[in-house]
């Protein structure tokens, strides 16, 4: 059992990326957080590193942003790297898909301390502890170019399973993706050279196997888009070579997003009659998110909390940006669709401006109404109604049958054909995943049933 | 449901027309042309519906009126009524329930145009597209009527499929493009965020050539400020060679003067500069003394005019402290000889007063005042003469009193003699008298009266005594005082010449009294010198020795004041006699006719003339006296000259004014070669303290011939050092002008390079703030915010395009397998009947290819696949459509009346009687008209349905009859009703 090491994960830091916060301009405070909840996640990384006073730093990828590229991120990872030179504390880094130019033409010249993995072949840094035995080999290859289909992960191989042997590799995790180096999650347990595979590219923090050897996507410190919801952070890893990793996750994100489905039928406690009603209902729940416990986001940790360690100072989540979803069928859908755009308009700036100034703060970045018009025999209409069956019988085969949702996506035209990783896509594109699809055929759903079975149109 | 009666009151040919009781089953009807069987096609086909205003249907005579019964699946009865076109009023005819009832309820909610094309066919019916089914709208719904998919919701499907379609169309175009629709704005805002963002994302770049663009500037900036360091230094010492080349020139100028000049040979210290000064204020001083002193001489000559101007000065300069003494006693003359006078004067004038007075007293007296001490007043006692005089007074006065009493006695004797006179003399008795006459007659008349009348006569009598009382009362009284008055005057008078009497006596024992008195006082008038006159009354005798006593006193007076006034003129004669001496011995000295001294004799009087000549003398001493002061200031003066020069060792001449000048002369030519040493002094401080003024240019002249610009030279060392390059730089020039014109092409060249500097600096200022700005993620972040704010809002917009299209989507599936499941449940029965009507030439019917049209393939027994509908002969084609529509007849429930319009009419004997049997069937489970005006298809349903009922139709009128006469009836062969 060689000596135990401690190192923190990270990736997908995609350094100098603004947040979105969706369509409403955000007052002055807010916007600077919104600007700047990459870099103060990026400090709270290396002030958890200092203060666990761990042997060094993994980022397995997108440290950079090549489409957020800025003198300001170049100059803010020296000021952080040079903290951790002052402590000896080492940081290895490879090239994402994001950032595969890697450290070419950077404005300041990092200390020595910190080691960037090259994308020729896979390359391997050794870490040696105070007491001057090898600790760990970190093994690592960047991207070279915005896509990398070489099979990388079959090159990681090491001389021994005497000291740690460390994987850096950012992968979907996908055979079937040429984009992003297509492994699946067995192959790299196969890899019985490696100890732990730290890897990126996912935003999703995810444990994905716990033994040896360890696979883990640390995810984003600090999610960017609504897409991206819940509290994010760095994993905190201590290991020796023989047992299983001690993997603590240390929440980073001073904002997280949130999606909030709130249901305005009547079996679901208050209906609002009025949009009125439909506010506070909205205001409610804003209340209700605000006092929860950022920690209750965390999915991976079977909600043990300990396993959650937040830093000095409390949780360093301020607030949230909030995706609200309001589902159902009630009287107040007949006012929402005789004017979906400004009833939108001015529910969001309503709850903006009563939560965005709060401590946590709440920010709206967008509100969806999946609602349709009150239906008093919809529960007999599920039961007993052909048309009913043969319409729910439709959507559930576009969802299971990928044929038919081809065909439905396909119908969706050309603005949804966008990449699952926009980035790499049409700007103007979108990527529709499981679950937009599933909510926008719930709509869609919705609709047809308020159409058919109830009075008048739907929109 | 089926049709029980039927009553058409007013319906185009129809009028009052019943049909009592409908079969259940087949109904056949049978008429000619024009007999009314297309009427009744159009009444079964609207009944439950209410009729059309589209004019497609005969005119009333006055109002639709229709009237049926129906029973309905369950057995209830009802009817129906339509009047005009309003809609069918159903009415439940069961005794229980008489409410009235929806008529789609009876018609199992099927909407009018399903009925309409399943249910009432004439041959146009059977057609591939029907009237009014041109669009294909209608087309694709008389697909779904036939397909079966007769479900009202279903059949809305395309519709509100077709509704979100073009939503979604209207939001994002049929391809759902971004850059379409309403979907353009945003992807235009993406597309600018982009750009914005590749531009920002240059930033790093930018920055980094900015960089090193700024390092090159540097360098050459360096250069360049080494360049101008150079330059400034040399135009610094161009400048200050400039500015100082007259300097210079001086300096080399007095240089010269100094070897030559005469000063050079005088001892500086002899002539230094307290010692100019002191001569300078001799020279002063002797001039102004002699001026005075001349002055003196002359004032002292004109004033004075002295016989001899020494002896006279030396004279008065002698008696001066005499002088001074007269002089100072002078006031004092003054203040005496006036004193005098001034009680000369007043003598003068007491005696005239005291001359005057006595000859008020004695006009005598008034020149020969002396005789008034001769009076002896001193014998005279002024108590007894005082006494006297009141004694002679007193008599006097009594007397005069005493008269004057008796004055008054006799005016008063007068007065009562007066009134004695003018007093009448009172009778009394008189009175009496007549008072009793007057009484008596009274009496008498009354008693007269009363005899003749007795209250008259007492009226009388009463009245009588009463006018005589009254007159008694009035003037017996008067009388009587009158002469009381009288005897009181008398004795009055009587009194009064007593008293007189008395007086008389009184006046002559008071004159024997005044006259020894009044001698008395004669004798006091002759001492007083007084004459003898008795007017001089006592008190005058008084005053006037009063007078005389005090003229005496006050004389005597005046002759003491004369007496010392003359003692007072002798003290002052002598005073003044010996300032007259003084002044006399002093008199010839002067040739000045105007001091004259007075005689001795008349001193006093003169006196104001030797005063002046007192004046003038102390005004000659004065002059003297400062002829002598600036003699001696003079004097001292030149011996102090003497003794300065003497001090210097500078030799001195008797002329101490010529000697005084010589030695300022030196002096002069002493201070100007002075003046030149200190000039090329100052001179050359002024160009080392230019030369060092500003470390600039003391940089600049150090570093003239150092290259290795050493400068910690010590103080004297370095200014030397700069004089010596100074004077060197200097001597390679020839003239001021020839510095200054290279002096400005330096400048020249140094401005260049300073501009060429400047620009640089700016060049680099421009950088710095360039590279600032790249430094700051702004834009970057900005593009992001941006596009993503644009993004969000695309994808509100995408969401929505995706939910229309997926309602879209949704409804065409859910209508698809809506058509899929009705190939297999009702065009599989159809193809049967097909099969069925075709004694099995036809096998299959397949749906069209084209969803939404009626386009139906057809299988033929060799498993020949027709292409489509318009390639079947007619009659095939109506009986694709009969089978379709009897496929779907028996699925609808409830099961409603069915109305065949000579719709068989094409088929020809073997297909009627096929289909036929088939209506025989469908007629078990339907009521079906079957209107016809083919006797061969009343036989054919005749042999096929044994329960089939038959009417004739003639002319509008309804007629029950049976099969035969019906077919005997429309072949013509039949009678006619």
């Amino acid at each position: 059992m060689g000596p135990k090491v401690r190192f923190l994960h990270t990736a997908d830091i995609h350094l100098g990326r603004p947040l979105n916060s969706g369509g409403q301009e955000p007052p002055p405070s807010l916007a600077d957080l919104f600007r700047g909840a990459g870099y103060r996640a990026l400090k709270s990384i290396v002030d958890q590193a200092l203060k666990h006073e761990v042997d060094f730093i993994l980022i397995a990828g997108d440290l950079y942003d090549r489409e957020a590229r800025s003198v300001k991120a170049s100059r803010f990872l020296l000021e952080q790297c040079q903290r951790l030179e002052k402590k000896d504390i080492a940081v290895y880094i490879i090239a994402g898909n994001h950032d595969f130019r890697g450290r070419k033409r950077e404005p300041f010249t990092l200390p020595e301390n910190v080691f960037m993995l090259g994308s020729k072949e896979v390359e391997t840094e050794e870490y040696t502890s105070p007491g001057g035995q090898v600790g760990a080999r970190i093994m690592g290859q960047s991207y070279r170019s915005r896509f990398e289909s070489r099979k990388m992960y079959s090159y990681y191989t090491a001389p021994d399973r005497a000291s740690l042997n460390l994987g850096l590799l950012h992968t979907q995790l996908d055979p079937q993706n040429k984009n992003y180096v297509p492994v699946k999650k067995s192959d790299l347990r196969a890899k019985e050279d490696i100890h732990y595979w730290a890897l990126g590219h996912i935003h999703e923090p995810q444990i994905l196997n716990r033994k040896l050897p360890a696979v883990v996507f640390s995810g984003t410190p600090q999610g960017r888009d609504v897409g991206e919801t819940g509290l994010k952070g760095c994993f905190l890893v201590e290991m020796d070579t023989t047992n299983k990793p001690d993997i603590k996750f240390l929440p980073t994100s001073p904002v997280v997003f949130r999606k909030i489905f709130v249901d305005i039928n009547s079996s679901s406690g208050r209906r609002p009659q009025n949009l009125s009603d439909l506010e506070e209902l909205l205001y409610e729940r804003a209340e209700t998110i605000l006092k929860e416990d950022p920690r209750e986001t965390v999915n991976f940790f079977e909600q043990d909390k300990a396993k959650i360690l937040l830093p000095e100072g409390g949780s360093p989540v301020q607030g949230y940006i909030v995706r609200w979803v309001v589902k159902g069928r009630g009287p107040v859908h007949d006012l929402i669709a005789e004017n979906r755009t400004e009833v939108t308009a001015e529910i969001i700036s309503g709850l903006n401006d009563m939560f965005a100034e709060q401590d946590p703060f709440l920010w709206t970045h967008s509100l969806l109404f999946h609602t349709g018009q009150q239906l008093p025999g919809i529960d007999e209409l599920q039961e007993s109604n052909q048309l009913y069956k043969e319409i729910a019988g439709v959507v559930e085969d576009a969802l299971q049958d990928e044929e038919l949702k081809k065909e439905l996506l396909a119908s969706w035209g050309r603005i949804w054909e966008g990449s699952s990783d926009h980035e790499a896509g049409d700007p103007d594109k979108f990527y529709p995943d499981q679950e937009t699809v599933e909510d926008l055929l719930a709509e869609a759903q919705q609709k047809i049933i308020g159409e058919l079975f109830a009075e008048g149109e739907e929109e | 449901m089926k049709l029980k009666k039927l009553y058409l009151r007013d319906f185009g040919i129809f009028n009052h027309q019943r049909l009592p009781q409908i079969a259940p089953g087949i109904v056949v009807i049978g008429g000619f042309n024009r007999s009314g069987k297309t009427t009744l096609l159009n009444i079964l086909r609207y009944l439950g519906y209410g009729f059309p205003r589209d004019g497609s249907l005969p005119s009333p005579a006055h109002e639709y009126d229709v009237e049926a019964d129906l029973v309905s699946e369950n057995h209830q009865e009802y009817r129906v009524n339509i009047r005009g076109f309003g809609e069918p009023v159903v009415t439940c005819l069961s005794e229980e329930n008489k409410a009235k009832k929806d008529i789609r309820e009876l018609y199992g909610g099927l909407d009018k145009f399903t009925y309409r094309q399943l249910f009432t066919l004439s041959l146009d019916e059977l057609q591939q597209k029907p009237p009014g089914v041109t669009r294909d709208k209608e087309q694709e719904r008389l697909y779904s009527v036939l397909l079966g998919a007769g479900l009202s919701q279903v059949m809305r499907l395309p519709e509100i499929a077709r509704r979100y379609f073009r939503r979604a169309r209207d939001l994002g175009g049929k391809h759902g493009r971004p850059g379409v629709g309403e979907f353009k704005h945003y992807h235009k805002m993406i597309a600018r965020a982009e750009k914005k963002k590749k531009q920002a994302l240059q930033q790093v770049d930018e920055y980094l050539e900015v960089e090193s663009q700024i390092q090159d500037i540097k360098e050459e900036l360096q250069e360049l400020e080494n360049k101008i360091q150079d330059y400034q230094e040399k135009s610094t010492r161009l400048d200050v060679l400039k500015n100082n080349y007259e300097s210079f020139s001086q300096l080399k100028k007095i240089e010269r003067e100094k070897k030559e000049h005469q000063g050079k040979k005088f001892a500086q210290d002899k002539y230094a500069s307290e010692n100019v000064q002191q001569a300078e204020n001799y020279c002063q001083q002797y001039e102004i003394v002699c001026r005075e002193y001349g002055d003196c001489v002359q004032e002292f000559m004109t004033r004075v005019k002295p016989r001899d101007r020494e002896q006279t000065k030396n004279n008065l300069l002698q008696n001066q402290d005499l002088l001074k003494k007269h002089v100072s006693r002078l006031a004092g003359y003054r203040e005496k000889v006036n004193n005098y006078q001034e009680q000369q004067d007043e003598q003068e004038l007491k005696y005239r007063q005291l001359e005057l007075e006595a000859g008020e007293i004695n006009f005598y007296w008034q020149d020969n005042l002396e005789e008034i001490t001769e009076i002896r007043t001193d014998k005279i006692e002024k108590g007894k003469l005082i006494s006297q005089i009141q004694e002679v007074q007193d008599l006097n006065q009594q007397l005069e009193r005493i008269i004057e009493n008796k004055k008054q006695l006799l005016e008063e004797k007068n007065v009562l003699q007066t009134h004695l006179q003018q007093e009448k003399e009172g009778q009394p008795e008189q009175v009496l008298k007549k008072t009793f006459l007057l009484g008596t007659a009274g009496i008498l008349l009354g008693a007269a009266g009363s005899w003749i009348l007795l209250p008259v006569g007492l009226i009388i009598g009463f009245g009588s005594l009463i006018f005589t009382l009254i007159y008694y009362l009035s003037f017996y009284q008067e009388e009587l005082q009158l002469a009381r008055d009288r005897q009181q005057l008398k004795e009055d008078l009587e009194i009064v010449t007593g008293k007189i009497e008395e007086k008389d006596k009184e006046i002559k024992n008071l004159k024997n009294k005044l006259r020894p008195a009044e001698q008395v006082l004669d004798h006091y008038r002759d001492l007083l010198g007084l004459p003898q006159d008795e007017s001089q009354a006592g008190e005058l005798i008084k005053d006037y020795f009063v007078s005389i006593k005090q003229l005496q006193q006050r004389y005597h007076e005046w002759q003491l004041g004369q007496k010392k006034l003359n003692q007072k003129k002798e003290k002052l004669q002598e005073e003044l006699a010996t300032l007259l001496v003084y002044l006399t011995r002093l008199e010839d000295n002067f040739c000045d006719d105007r001091f004259a001294l007075p005689p001795e004799t008349d001193i006093i009087d003169y006196s104001a003339d030797l005063f002046s000549a007192l004046d003038k003398v102390a005004e000659y001493l004065e002059l003297a006296r400062e002829l002598e002061e600036k003699e001696y200031q003079k004097k001292n003066i030149e011996q102090e000259v003497k003794d300065f020069f003497a001090e210097l060792d500078f030799s001195v001449n008797d002329d101490i004014t010529q000697t005084l000048y010589r030695y300022l002369n030196n002096a002069e030519l002493a201070a100007e070669y002075k003046g030149l040493k200190e000039d090329y002094k100052a001179i050359y401080r002024q160009l080392v303290e230019t030369l060092s003024s500003a470390d600039r240019i003391k940089t600049a002249f150090l570093a003239y011939d150092n290259h290795e610009k050493e400068f910690n030279l010590q103080a004297s060392v370095e200014e030397e050092k700069l004089l010596r390059n100074f004077a060197e730089l200097c001597q390679q020039f020839t003239s001021r002008e020839e510095i200054t014109t290279r002096h400005q092409q330096v400048t020249a060249e140094l401005k260049e390079f300073k501009q060429n500097r400047d620009s640089l600096k700016d060049q680099l200022t421009s950088l710095n703030k360039k590279k600032e700005e790249l430094s700051s993620p702004q834009k970057i972040e900005d593009a992001h915010q941006e596009k993503n704010q644009a993004r969000s809002e695309l994808r509100t917009l995408a969401e929505r395009y995706a939910v229309r299209k997926s309602v879209s989507f949704i409804l065409n599936k859910v209508r698809e397998r809506a058509i899929s499941r009705a190939r297999k449940d009702l065009l599989q029965p159809a193809g049967k009947l097909l099969q069925e009507m075709t004694a099995g030439e036809y096998q299959k019917i397949e749906p069209p290819e084209n969803m939404g049209a009626t386009n139906f393939k057809t299988i033929l027994r060799k498993n020949k696949q027709q292409k489509d509908v318009g390639s079947l002969s007619r009659g095939t084609r109506e009986q694709l459509f009969l089978a379709i529509r009897i496929s779907r007849i028996r699925e609808i429930e409830p099961a409603l009346p069915v109305v065949l319009d000579d719709s068989l009419v094409n088929f020809d004997h073997l297909h009627l009687q096929q289909a036929s049997e088939i209506l025989s069937r469908l007629g078990e489970s339907h009521q079906i008209f079957v209107l016809t005006c083919h006797p061969h298809l009343v036989d054919y349903i005749s042999s096929s349905s044994s329960g089939a009922q038959y009417w004739q139709l003639e002319q509008g009128n309804f007629s029950q009859t049976s099969a035969e006469k019906l077919s005997a009836y429309l072949s013509g062969t039949g009678q006619k009703k």
